[in-house]
Protein backbone atom coordinates (compact mmCIF):
# COMPACT_ATOMS: atom_id res chain seq x y z
CA UNK A 1 0.00 0.00 0.00
CA UNK A 2 1.89 3.15 -1.14
CA UNK A 3 1.78 5.73 2.06
CA UNK A 4 0.70 9.38 1.72
CA UNK A 5 -1.30 10.69 -0.94
CA UNK A 6 -2.26 6.97 -2.15
CA UNK A 7 -3.60 6.57 0.99
CA UNK A 8 -5.91 9.49 1.17
CA UNK A 9 -7.25 8.95 -2.49
CA UNK A 10 -8.05 5.49 -1.50
CA UNK A 11 -9.95 6.19 1.43
CA UNK A 12 -11.55 9.26 -0.35
CA UNK A 13 -13.04 6.83 -2.55
CA UNK A 14 -14.10 4.60 -0.59
CA UNK A 15 -15.91 7.19 1.05
CA UNK A 16 -17.68 8.47 -1.85
CA UNK A 17 -18.51 5.22 -3.40
CA UNK A 18 -19.15 3.06 -0.06
CA UNK A 19 -20.95 5.04 2.87
CA UNK A 20 -24.45 5.84 1.25
CA UNK A 21 -24.42 2.01 1.15
CA UNK A 22 -22.86 1.28 4.28
CA UNK A 23 -25.69 3.89 5.95
CA UNK A 24 -28.50 2.40 4.42
CA UNK A 25 -27.06 -1.15 6.25
CA UNK A 26 -25.88 0.51 9.56
CA UNK A 27 -29.47 1.45 9.69
CA UNK A 28 -31.45 -1.65 8.73
CA UNK A 29 -28.99 -3.21 11.23
CA UNK A 30 -29.89 -1.38 14.05
CA UNK A 31 -33.03 0.74 13.58
CA UNK A 32 -31.73 4.44 14.60
CA UNK A 33 -29.98 7.13 12.56
CA UNK A 34 -28.16 8.32 15.56
CA UNK A 35 -26.73 4.91 16.29
CA UNK A 36 -25.98 4.04 12.51
CA UNK A 37 -24.49 7.25 12.12
CA UNK A 38 -22.26 6.10 14.88
CA UNK A 39 -21.60 2.73 13.41
CA UNK A 40 -20.75 4.34 10.14
CA UNK A 41 -18.39 6.90 11.64
CA UNK A 42 -16.46 4.19 13.48
CA UNK A 43 -16.06 1.83 10.56
CA UNK A 44 -14.66 4.87 8.05
CA UNK A 45 -12.33 5.43 11.20
CA UNK A 46 -11.23 2.02 11.56
CA UNK A 47 -10.34 1.93 8.01
CA UNK A 48 -8.81 4.60 8.60
CA UNK A 49 -5.90 3.64 10.71
CA UNK A 50 -6.29 -0.11 9.61
CA UNK A 51 -5.96 0.52 5.45
CA UNK A 52 -2.33 -0.78 5.48
CA UNK A 53 -4.01 -4.38 5.95
CA UNK A 54 -5.67 -3.91 3.31
CA UNK A 55 -3.83 -5.75 0.49
CA UNK A 56 -6.59 -5.94 -2.19
CA UNK A 57 -8.47 -3.10 -3.23
CA UNK A 58 -10.71 -5.09 -5.13
CA UNK A 59 -12.02 -5.66 -1.54
CA UNK A 60 -12.24 -2.38 0.28
CA UNK A 61 -16.08 -2.57 0.22
CA UNK A 62 -16.49 -6.19 1.41
CA UNK A 63 -13.88 -5.07 4.07
CA UNK A 64 -15.53 -2.47 5.35
CA UNK A 65 -18.55 -4.01 5.83
CA UNK A 66 -17.19 -6.50 8.08
CA UNK A 67 -15.93 -4.03 9.99
CA UNK A 68 -19.37 -2.38 10.42
CA UNK A 69 -20.77 -5.43 11.82
CA UNK A 70 -17.78 -6.11 13.67
CA UNK A 71 -18.89 -2.32 15.13
CA UNK A 72 -22.28 -3.65 14.75
CA UNK A 73 -21.61 -6.61 17.42
CA UNK A 74 -19.36 -4.78 19.99
CA UNK A 75 -22.10 -1.94 20.51
CA UNK A 76 -24.56 -4.69 21.27
CA UNK A 77 -22.43 -6.77 23.05
CA UNK A 78 -21.82 -3.32 25.20
CA UNK A 79 -25.35 -2.23 25.05
CA UNK A 80 -26.76 -6.00 26.53
CA UNK A 81 -24.04 -5.27 29.53
CA UNK A 82 -26.22 -2.19 30.71
CA UNK A 83 -29.15 -3.43 29.78
CA UNK A 84 -31.56 -4.45 32.64
CA UNK A 85 -33.77 -6.64 30.78
CA UNK A 86 -33.79 -8.22 27.49
CA UNK A 87 -37.09 -8.46 25.47
CA UNK A 88 -37.85 -11.50 23.27
CA UNK A 89 -36.20 -10.62 19.90
CA UNK A 90 -39.73 -11.92 18.28
CA UNK A 91 -42.54 -11.06 19.73
CA UNK A 92 -45.70 -12.51 17.56
CA UNK A 93 -47.83 -10.98 20.44
CA UNK A 94 -47.90 -7.62 19.30
CA UNK A 95 -48.48 -8.36 15.75
CA UNK A 96 -51.59 -5.71 14.49
CA UNK A 97 -54.74 -7.60 13.53
CA UNK A 98 -54.72 -6.84 9.89
CA UNK A 99 -57.47 -8.38 8.66
CA UNK A 100 -57.82 -5.75 5.51
CA UNK A 101 -55.82 -8.48 3.61
CA UNK A 102 -53.42 -6.20 2.35
CA UNK A 103 -51.21 -8.04 -0.97
CA UNK A 104 -47.76 -8.66 0.42
CA UNK A 105 -45.63 -6.31 -2.02
CA UNK A 106 -48.07 -3.56 -0.60
CA UNK A 107 -47.26 -4.30 2.75
CA UNK A 108 -43.16 -4.92 2.00
CA UNK A 109 -43.76 -0.99 0.76
CA UNK A 110 -44.70 0.07 4.27
CA UNK A 111 -41.25 0.62 5.10
CA UNK A 112 -41.65 1.42 8.88
CA UNK A 113 -43.46 -1.76 9.15
CA UNK A 114 -40.06 -3.25 7.29
CA UNK A 115 -38.41 -1.73 9.91
CA UNK A 116 -40.37 -2.84 13.02
CA UNK A 117 -40.41 -6.17 11.66
CA UNK A 118 -36.13 -5.78 10.98
CA UNK A 119 -36.00 -4.46 14.74
CA UNK A 120 -37.64 -7.50 16.07
CA UNK A 121 -35.58 -10.15 13.79
CA UNK A 122 -32.39 -12.11 16.10
CA UNK A 123 -29.34 -11.09 14.94
CA UNK A 124 -28.49 -14.46 14.05
CA UNK A 125 -31.23 -14.38 10.75
CA UNK A 126 -31.18 -10.75 10.45
CA UNK A 127 -27.44 -10.34 9.61
CA UNK A 128 -27.38 -13.21 6.60
CA UNK A 129 -30.85 -11.91 5.76
CA UNK A 130 -29.23 -8.41 5.41
CA UNK A 131 -26.39 -9.52 4.16
CA UNK A 132 -27.75 -10.89 0.73
CA UNK A 133 -30.40 -8.52 0.42
CA UNK A 134 -29.51 -5.55 1.10
CA UNK A 135 -25.00 -5.98 1.12
CA UNK A 136 -25.54 -8.00 -2.24
CA UNK A 137 -23.30 -10.80 -1.37
CA UNK A 138 -24.70 -14.20 -2.50
CA UNK A 139 -25.76 -16.89 0.14
CA UNK A 140 -22.29 -19.12 -0.39
CA UNK A 141 -20.04 -15.75 -0.27
CA UNK A 142 -22.28 -14.55 3.39
CA UNK A 143 -21.72 -17.98 4.69
CA UNK A 144 -18.21 -18.04 4.19
CA UNK A 145 -17.98 -14.43 5.86
CA UNK A 146 -20.16 -15.92 8.89
CA UNK A 147 -18.16 -18.59 9.20
CA UNK A 148 -21.27 -20.87 9.05
CA UNK A 149 -22.69 -24.19 6.23
CA UNK A 150 -24.29 -22.73 3.24
CA UNK A 151 -27.25 -24.66 4.66
CA UNK A 152 -27.47 -22.60 8.03
CA UNK A 153 -27.73 -19.20 6.03
CA UNK A 154 -30.14 -20.58 3.79
CA UNK A 155 -32.50 -21.66 6.41
CA UNK A 156 -31.35 -18.54 8.43
CA UNK A 157 -32.80 -16.21 5.64
CA UNK A 158 -35.63 -18.10 5.05
CA UNK A 159 -36.59 -17.62 8.88
CA UNK A 160 -36.22 -14.34 8.87
CA UNK A 161 -38.31 -13.95 5.62
CA UNK A 162 -41.00 -15.88 7.25
CA UNK A 163 -40.67 -13.91 10.75
CA UNK A 164 -41.33 -10.76 8.27
CA UNK A 165 -43.84 -11.70 6.48
CA UNK A 166 -46.18 -12.87 10.10
CA UNK A 167 -45.48 -9.25 11.55
CA UNK A 168 -46.60 -7.56 8.51
CA UNK A 169 -49.47 -9.99 8.11
CA UNK A 170 -48.99 -11.62 5.54
CA UNK A 171 -49.85 -15.61 6.27
CA UNK B 1 -48.12 -33.23 -7.46
CA UNK B 2 -48.37 -34.11 -3.85
CA UNK B 3 -48.91 -31.75 -1.15
CA UNK B 4 -45.52 -32.51 0.70
CA UNK B 5 -44.15 -32.20 -2.42
CA UNK B 6 -45.26 -29.05 -3.36
CA UNK B 7 -43.77 -27.85 -0.24
CA UNK B 8 -40.53 -28.99 -0.78
CA UNK B 9 -40.37 -27.88 -4.12
CA UNK B 10 -41.17 -24.86 -2.50
CA UNK B 11 -38.72 -24.52 -0.20
CA UNK B 12 -36.14 -25.26 -3.30
CA UNK B 13 -37.39 -22.27 -5.35
CA UNK B 14 -37.25 -20.10 -2.00
CA UNK B 15 -33.45 -20.87 -1.81
CA UNK B 16 -32.71 -20.75 -5.17
CA UNK B 17 -34.60 -17.28 -5.97
CA UNK B 18 -31.27 -15.81 -3.49
CA UNK B 19 -28.53 -17.47 -5.45
CA UNK B 20 -26.44 -15.88 -8.25
CA UNK B 21 -28.54 -16.15 -11.68
CA UNK B 22 -25.48 -17.71 -13.30
CA UNK B 23 -25.13 -20.35 -10.37
CA UNK B 24 -25.47 -23.57 -11.61
CA UNK B 25 -27.99 -24.88 -9.08
CA UNK B 26 -30.70 -22.38 -9.82
CA UNK B 27 -30.50 -22.89 -13.88
CA UNK B 28 -31.54 -26.33 -13.16
CA UNK B 29 -34.04 -25.30 -10.98
CA UNK B 30 -35.27 -22.69 -13.22
CA UNK B 31 -35.37 -25.78 -16.40
CA UNK B 32 -37.08 -27.84 -14.34
CA UNK B 33 -39.60 -25.02 -13.60
CA UNK B 34 -39.81 -24.30 -17.23
CA UNK B 35 -40.35 -27.68 -17.87
CA UNK B 36 -43.25 -28.14 -15.42
CA UNK B 37 -46.74 -27.28 -14.07
CA UNK B 38 -47.86 -23.51 -14.42
CA UNK B 39 -48.24 -23.14 -10.74
CA UNK B 40 -44.53 -23.38 -10.02
CA UNK B 41 -43.50 -20.56 -13.09
CA UNK B 42 -46.05 -18.40 -11.01
CA UNK B 43 -44.78 -19.37 -7.71
CA UNK B 44 -41.07 -18.75 -8.93
CA UNK B 45 -41.97 -15.53 -10.74
CA UNK B 46 -43.41 -14.00 -7.82
CA UNK B 47 -40.80 -15.30 -5.06
CA UNK B 48 -38.48 -13.16 -7.74
CA UNK B 49 -40.51 -10.34 -7.78
CA UNK B 50 -40.55 -10.69 -3.83
CA UNK B 51 -36.52 -10.54 -3.47
CA UNK B 52 -36.55 -7.55 -5.98
CA UNK B 53 -39.07 -5.37 -4.56
CA UNK B 54 -37.89 -6.19 -0.94
CA UNK B 55 -34.27 -5.22 -2.17
CA UNK B 56 -35.72 -1.90 -3.24
CA UNK B 57 -37.28 -1.22 -0.30
CA UNK B 58 -34.06 -2.06 1.95
CA UNK B 59 -32.46 0.38 0.54
CA UNK B 60 -35.11 2.92 1.04
CA UNK B 61 -33.58 4.92 3.69
CA UNK B 62 -32.95 8.64 3.90
CA UNK B 63 -29.37 9.76 4.16
CA UNK B 64 -28.01 11.90 6.81
CA UNK B 65 -26.78 15.43 4.76
CA UNK B 66 -23.09 16.13 5.47
CA UNK B 67 -22.48 12.16 5.94
CA UNK B 68 -19.33 11.99 3.30
CA UNK B 69 -17.81 15.43 4.48
CA UNK B 70 -17.67 14.05 7.96
CA UNK B 71 -16.02 11.12 7.48
CA UNK B 72 -13.50 12.72 4.75
CA UNK B 73 -12.40 14.84 8.10
CA UNK B 74 -11.34 11.52 9.76
CA UNK B 75 -8.22 11.10 7.12
CA UNK B 76 -7.90 15.09 8.37
CA UNK B 77 -7.45 14.34 11.61
CA UNK B 78 -4.53 12.91 13.59
CA UNK B 79 -5.97 9.98 15.58
CA UNK B 80 -9.33 9.62 13.78
CA UNK B 81 -12.63 9.70 15.99
CA UNK B 82 -12.22 11.79 19.18
CA UNK B 83 -13.89 8.85 21.55
CA UNK B 84 -13.89 11.78 23.81
CA UNK B 85 -17.59 12.12 22.34
CA UNK B 86 -18.50 9.16 24.83
CA UNK B 87 -17.97 11.20 27.93
CA UNK B 88 -18.84 14.32 26.69
CA UNK B 89 -18.85 16.42 30.26
CA UNK B 90 -15.42 18.08 30.96
CA UNK B 91 -15.61 17.37 34.41
CA UNK B 92 -16.20 13.99 33.93
CA UNK B 93 -13.25 13.36 32.04
CA UNK B 94 -11.04 14.45 34.52
CA UNK B 95 -12.66 12.38 37.03
CA UNK B 96 -12.39 9.23 34.73
CA UNK B 97 -8.45 11.08 34.54
CA UNK B 98 -7.97 10.78 38.47
CA UNK B 99 -9.80 7.22 38.78
CA UNK B 100 -7.23 5.99 35.85
CA UNK B 101 -4.28 7.21 38.00
CA UNK B 102 -5.22 6.34 41.78
CA UNK B 103 -6.17 2.78 40.34
CA UNK B 104 -3.82 1.82 38.98
CA UNK B 105 -1.15 3.94 40.91
CA UNK B 106 1.77 4.34 38.63
CA UNK B 107 2.69 7.00 36.00
CA UNK B 108 -0.02 8.09 33.76
CA UNK B 109 1.89 7.23 30.06
CA UNK B 110 3.21 3.68 31.42
CA UNK B 111 -0.75 3.00 32.08
CA UNK B 112 -1.65 4.19 28.80
CA UNK B 113 0.52 1.95 27.04
CA UNK B 114 -0.08 -1.20 29.21
CA UNK B 115 -4.17 -0.96 28.82
CA UNK B 116 -4.06 -0.27 25.31
CA UNK B 117 -2.69 -3.81 24.61
CA UNK B 118 -4.87 -5.33 27.28
CA UNK B 119 -7.54 -4.30 25.73
CA UNK B 120 -6.59 -5.50 22.54
CA UNK B 121 -6.11 -9.11 24.09
CA UNK B 122 -9.67 -9.00 25.64
CA UNK B 123 -11.50 -8.15 22.34
CA UNK B 124 -9.71 -11.23 21.16
CA UNK B 125 -10.05 -13.23 23.72
CA UNK B 126 -13.95 -12.03 23.38
CA UNK B 127 -14.44 -12.64 19.86
CA UNK B 128 -12.36 -16.31 20.13
CA UNK B 129 -14.48 -17.73 23.15
CA UNK B 130 -17.52 -16.36 20.79
CA UNK B 131 -16.12 -19.10 17.89
CA UNK B 132 -15.86 -21.39 19.82
CA UNK B 133 -18.90 -21.48 21.45
CA UNK B 134 -20.68 -21.34 18.54
CA UNK B 135 -18.65 -24.06 17.15
CA UNK B 136 -17.52 -24.17 13.24
CA UNK B 137 -17.41 -26.72 10.98
CA UNK B 138 -13.70 -27.78 9.83
CA UNK B 139 -13.29 -27.74 5.98
CA UNK B 140 -10.29 -30.08 6.04
CA UNK B 141 -9.90 -33.03 8.60
CA UNK B 142 -6.06 -33.93 9.20
CA UNK B 143 -4.07 -35.04 11.81
CA UNK B 144 -0.82 -33.26 9.93
CA UNK B 145 -0.49 -29.87 10.71
CA UNK B 146 1.83 -29.51 7.86
CA UNK B 147 -0.71 -30.88 4.82
CA UNK B 148 -3.59 -28.41 6.67
CA UNK B 149 -1.38 -25.59 6.58
CA UNK B 150 -0.51 -26.17 2.70
CA UNK B 151 -4.37 -26.59 2.09
CA UNK B 152 -5.06 -23.92 3.58
CA UNK B 153 -2.60 -21.59 1.82
CA UNK B 154 -4.08 -18.84 0.17
CA UNK B 155 -7.64 -19.04 1.37
CA UNK B 156 -6.17 -15.79 4.04
CA UNK B 157 -3.88 -13.32 2.76
CA UNK B 158 -1.30 -14.64 5.64
CA UNK B 159 1.33 -17.34 5.43
CA UNK B 160 -0.58 -20.12 7.31
CA UNK B 161 1.58 -21.34 10.19
CA UNK B 162 0.72 -23.38 12.96
CA UNK B 163 1.72 -22.77 16.68
CA UNK B 164 4.64 -25.07 18.32
CA UNK B 165 2.94 -28.21 19.90
CA UNK B 166 3.34 -30.61 22.67
CA UNK B 167 2.97 -34.20 21.60
CA UNK B 168 -0.08 -34.66 23.94
CA UNK B 169 -2.23 -32.09 21.52
CA UNK B 170 -3.58 -33.83 18.40
CA UNK B 171 -4.76 -32.21 15.10
CA UNK B 172 -8.44 -32.54 14.44
CA UNK B 173 -8.73 -30.18 11.15
CA UNK B 174 -9.19 -26.31 10.26
CA UNK B 175 -10.97 -23.81 8.17
CA UNK B 176 -10.58 -20.48 7.07
CA UNK B 177 -12.49 -18.17 7.83
CA UNK B 178 -12.42 -14.79 10.27
CA UNK B 179 -12.07 -13.41 13.77
CA UNK B 180 -14.46 -10.44 14.02
CA UNK B 181 -13.88 -8.41 10.71
CA UNK B 182 -10.65 -9.73 10.15
CA UNK B 183 -9.18 -12.88 8.30
CA UNK B 184 -8.07 -16.27 10.64
CA UNK B 185 -7.58 -19.58 10.47
CA UNK B 186 -9.54 -21.81 12.90
CA UNK B 187 -8.13 -25.05 13.98
CA UNK B 188 -9.77 -27.47 16.55
CA UNK B 189 -7.10 -30.08 18.63
CA UNK B 190 -7.76 -32.28 20.87
CA UNK B 191 -5.92 -33.63 24.18
CA UNK B 192 -4.50 -37.20 24.32
CA UNK B 193 -4.56 -37.71 27.76
CA UNK B 194 -8.21 -36.45 28.51
CA UNK B 195 -10.45 -37.33 25.40
CA UNK B 196 -13.40 -34.99 26.56
CA UNK B 197 -10.97 -31.85 26.27
CA UNK B 198 -11.55 -29.69 23.37
CA UNK B 199 -9.17 -26.53 22.07
CA UNK B 200 -9.22 -24.36 19.43
CA UNK B 201 -6.32 -22.37 17.91
CA UNK B 202 -6.94 -19.31 15.55
CA UNK B 203 -4.25 -17.64 13.61
CA UNK B 204 -4.74 -13.98 12.51
CA UNK B 205 -2.41 -10.99 11.80
CA UNK B 206 -1.26 -9.23 14.73
CA UNK B 207 -1.55 -5.79 13.10
CA UNK B 208 -5.38 -6.20 12.23
CA UNK B 209 -5.87 -6.14 15.87
CA UNK B 210 -3.23 -3.31 16.80
CA UNK B 211 -1.62 -5.85 18.66
CA UNK B 212 2.76 -5.65 18.62
CA UNK B 213 4.70 -8.49 16.51
CA UNK B 214 5.27 -10.42 19.50
CA UNK B 215 3.51 -10.40 22.68
CA UNK B 216 4.05 -12.81 25.54
CA UNK B 217 1.49 -15.22 26.15
CA UNK B 218 -1.34 -13.95 28.57
CA UNK B 219 -3.97 -15.71 29.89
CA UNK B 220 -7.70 -15.25 30.15
CA UNK B 221 -10.47 -17.16 31.80
CA UNK B 222 -13.36 -17.00 30.35
CA UNK B 223 -15.61 -15.42 33.74
CA UNK B 224 -13.62 -12.41 32.86
CA UNK B 225 -14.32 -12.11 29.66
CA UNK B 226 -18.15 -10.83 28.59
CA UNK B 227 -19.30 -13.26 26.37
CA UNK B 228 -22.89 -14.43 27.30
CA UNK B 229 -22.55 -17.41 24.80
CA UNK B 230 -20.10 -18.76 26.33
CA UNK B 231 -20.86 -17.80 30.17
CA UNK B 232 -21.36 -21.35 31.07
CA UNK B 233 -18.20 -22.41 29.80
CA UNK B 234 -15.07 -22.82 32.20
CA UNK B 235 -12.66 -22.48 29.58
CA UNK B 236 -9.22 -20.77 29.65
CA UNK B 237 -8.07 -18.15 26.41
CA UNK B 238 -4.34 -17.70 25.57
CA UNK B 239 -3.84 -14.56 23.68
CA UNK B 240 0.21 -14.15 22.12
CA UNK B 241 2.00 -12.93 19.12
CA UNK B 242 4.98 -14.72 17.58
CA UNK B 243 6.60 -12.23 14.28
CA UNK B 244 3.48 -10.67 13.61
CA UNK B 245 1.48 -13.70 13.90
CA UNK B 246 -1.12 -13.39 16.37
CA UNK B 247 -2.92 -16.53 18.09
CA UNK B 248 -5.35 -16.98 20.28
CA UNK B 249 -6.11 -20.89 22.03
CA UNK B 250 -9.71 -21.75 23.56
CA UNK B 251 -9.17 -24.45 25.66
CA UNK B 252 -12.09 -25.89 28.16
CA UNK B 253 -9.41 -27.79 29.78
CA UNK B 254 -6.00 -26.85 31.66
CA UNK B 255 -4.15 -29.80 30.35
CA UNK B 256 -4.04 -27.77 26.57
CA UNK B 257 -2.68 -24.77 28.33
CA UNK B 258 0.55 -26.84 29.05
CA UNK B 259 0.53 -28.04 25.36
CA UNK B 260 2.34 -25.01 23.75
CA UNK B 261 5.73 -24.78 23.11
CA UNK B 262 7.56 -21.64 21.44
CA UNK B 263 8.70 -20.83 17.93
Amino acid sequence: MPPGKNRTKLYEFMVRTCSDDLYRYAYRLCGKHDTAQDLVQETFSEAWKSLDSLRDESKARSWLYSILRYRNAHLHRERKRSRENEHDPIEFNDVPDNSGGRDTLEELADIDSLQKALDRLDGRFKEPFLMVFLEGLTCAAAAEQLGVPLGTVLSRIHRARATLREYIGEK
Amino acid sequence: MRNDAKEILRLRMLEASMLAPEDLERSELEAEIAAGESWMREEWQRLLEENERLRLDLIDVEIPSGLAESLLRVSAETDGVKYGKFISSPLLRVAATVVLLVGLGSGLFYSREQSATEKKIAEVAELALDHFAHGSDVSVITLDPDYMARYLEGSVPFPVRMPVVENDLNLIGGSSGSLGAYPAVYTRWWHQAENQSDCAIIQFRSQDFGLPESVAKEVVHSSNVHCPSAKDMNCNVIVWSEGGDGYVLVADSACALHCLGSR
